[in-house]
């Protein structure tokens, strides 16, 4: 027999995928949620650090619209960040565990936030001249981890270097059920753009990504054993646990560092550090409290004009 | 294009080929990275839904090719490579019957090939791609391309008659207690 035949007949079937629908719905909503050729996204939090690309902390992206609201950052100091309203701590010890309790931990506590308000504060520090994408972005969620049929609240603020592109967006949808979840739902968006002093509010058939699955990358590093080392340290004057992940792809090195609440095991802070760009994000898991709720709503400051579309060129 | 007919689209796109790029993605980088790979493959046919061929099924394969190359860290994508190799050539007991044995012995042959005859070999065997788009993925001419999956075969031939060698039988038979029956 010819040796390509046989090689032909020996193909292995592990080259065949197995019946993996929610993946599948996966893929489709990954690609459907981005933007194509000319819609512009806001580029830097995608950025590749370690092994693989990291995933926006938040992307809601409305079809037919060209809404994007990608998480973006600015160049600002590593300074203290405040989270409001932070959830109360149970009374637990905060002795550094050993690494492989700790990571249990850690993961038992991403378990335990499923209905709470996600908050996160993303800044991105580029070397040299700044991009016009550096800026800050925050983000709340709600909850956390929905199940199907229920509500969800998605609100970003991104304040890039220049204030004109300021943007407040808020999106309420469903949760979808199965095989559709992450596959565009009927979405309404409030959209307020500080740069033309507008809002609006409209629906539209858009795929979500909460900013809770930066949350779930997180949680997949931890649990695969990326973070080796464990120190107990001072972030803000608070004590806090830092662990420790180091990276080299063809040469370059990054390095990821998590910062960890040694009461609630939940992380107060990552920093992304590959060839000088550095990405920081700062957590809160706060409780549904009335306050803690309010942050979800978009804020229209008094004598914005409401319009009846989203004025393309805003987010997008 | 409009929105609704893009979406069309790329999801006939995306159930007419995704087994495809899968299949390519496993032989380049091993089951641990493949479904990324899909993933990105899909990502980048989204968002150049407008550029792609009639036959985009090239472009796709060359588009893994790249996020293979660009997107992992070399060390995870050899460790995952070299799992999915050794997974090919184990797990049968070489007595059930020659035609196995044979299997087994390609497979085992294909995966000391270096990686570009694997990835030639590949193309024609198992991707079903004809030699014109074969060449295209693997970046060169037609011409070019029958020189190198003619000097790969011939590789691939001599690393099938190695397998007999004894140290790859002694390798065998420890691992099944006896020698495989090509030999």
């Amino acid at each position: 027999m010819d040796i390509m035949d046989l090689l032909a007949q020996a193909r292995p079937g592990s080259l065949d995928p197995g019946l993996e629908t929610d993946r599948r719905a996966s893929d489709l909503a990954r690609a459907i949620a981005t933007p194509r050729a000319g819609v512009t996204a806001q580029p830097g939090v995608s950025r590749r650090l370690g092994a693989r690309r990291a995933s926006p902390p938040a992307r809601v992206i409305a079809i037919g619209i060209s809404v994007a609201a990608v998480t973006a950052g600015a160049v600002v100091a590593l300074s203290a960040t405040s989270t409001p309203s932070a959830r109360p701590r149970p009374a637990t010890g905060t002795a550094v565990a050993a690494p492989g309790g700790l990571r249990n931990a850690i993961l038992t506590a991403f378990n335990g936030v499923g209905g709470d308000v996600f908050y996160t504060k993303i800044t991105e520090i580029y070397p040299g001249k700044m991009s016009h994408w550096n800026g800050v972005s925050q983000d709340w969620s709600y909850p956390i981890q929905p199940q199907a049929g229920q509500e969800v609240h998605i609100r970003s603020v991104l304040v890039p270097s220049n204030p004109h592109d300021k943007s407040d967006t808020e999106w309420i949808y469903t949760e979808p059920s199965g095989a559709r979840a992450m596959l565009p739902a009927d979405t309404e968006i409030i959209y307020v753009q500080y740069g033309n002093r507008t809002w609006s509010d409209t629906t539209s058939l858009v795929a979500s990504q909460s900013p809770a699955a930066s949350l779930q990358e997180l949680r997949e590093s931890i649990a695969t054993g990326d973070f080796t080392a464990a120190r107990k340290t001072g972030l803000n004057g608070r004590t806090v646990l830092e662990l420790t992940a180091h990276y080299k792809d063809a040469g370059q090195e990054s390095e990821q560092t998590v910062w960890v609440d040694p009461a609630t095991y939940l992380p107060v802070r990552t920093l992304s550090d590959s060839a000088g760009i550095k990405i920081q994000v700062d957590y809160g898991f706060l409780p549904p409290t009335p306050a803690n709720m309010a942050e979800l709503k978009a804020a229209i400051p008094p004598g914005f004009t409401r319009t009846a579309t989203i004025q393309k060129g805003g987010a997008g | 294009m409009d929105d609704l007919v893009a979406i069309e689209r790329f999801t006939g796109l995306y159930d007419r080929y995704r087994n495809r790029v899968y299949a390519y993605a496993v032989s380049r980088a091993g089951r641990q990275l493949a479904d990324e790979v899909v993933s990105e493959v899909f990502l980048v046919a989204w968002r150049r839904l407008e550029e792609l061929p009639g036959d985009p099924l090239p472009w796709l394969l060359v588009t893994a090719r790249n996020v293979i190359g660009n997107e992992f860290r070399a060390a995870a994508r050899q460790e995952s490579l070299a799992a999915e190799l050794s997974s090919w050539g184990s797990g049968v007991a070489p007595d059930i019957a020659d035609e196995v044995s044979e299997r087994q012995a390609v497979l085992r042959a294909l995966a000391v090939l270096p990686e570009a005859d694997r990835e030639l070999l590949t193309l024609s065997a198992w991707h079903g791609l004809s030699p014109r788009d074969a060449a295209s993925v693997a970046g060169c001419s037609a011409a070019t391309y029958f020189v190198r999956l003619h000097r790969a075969r011939r590789r691939l031939e001599r690393a099938m008659a190695d397998s007999t060698e004894p140290r790859f039988r002694h390798e065998i038979a420890s691992q099944q207690e006896r020698q495989p029956r090509w030999t």
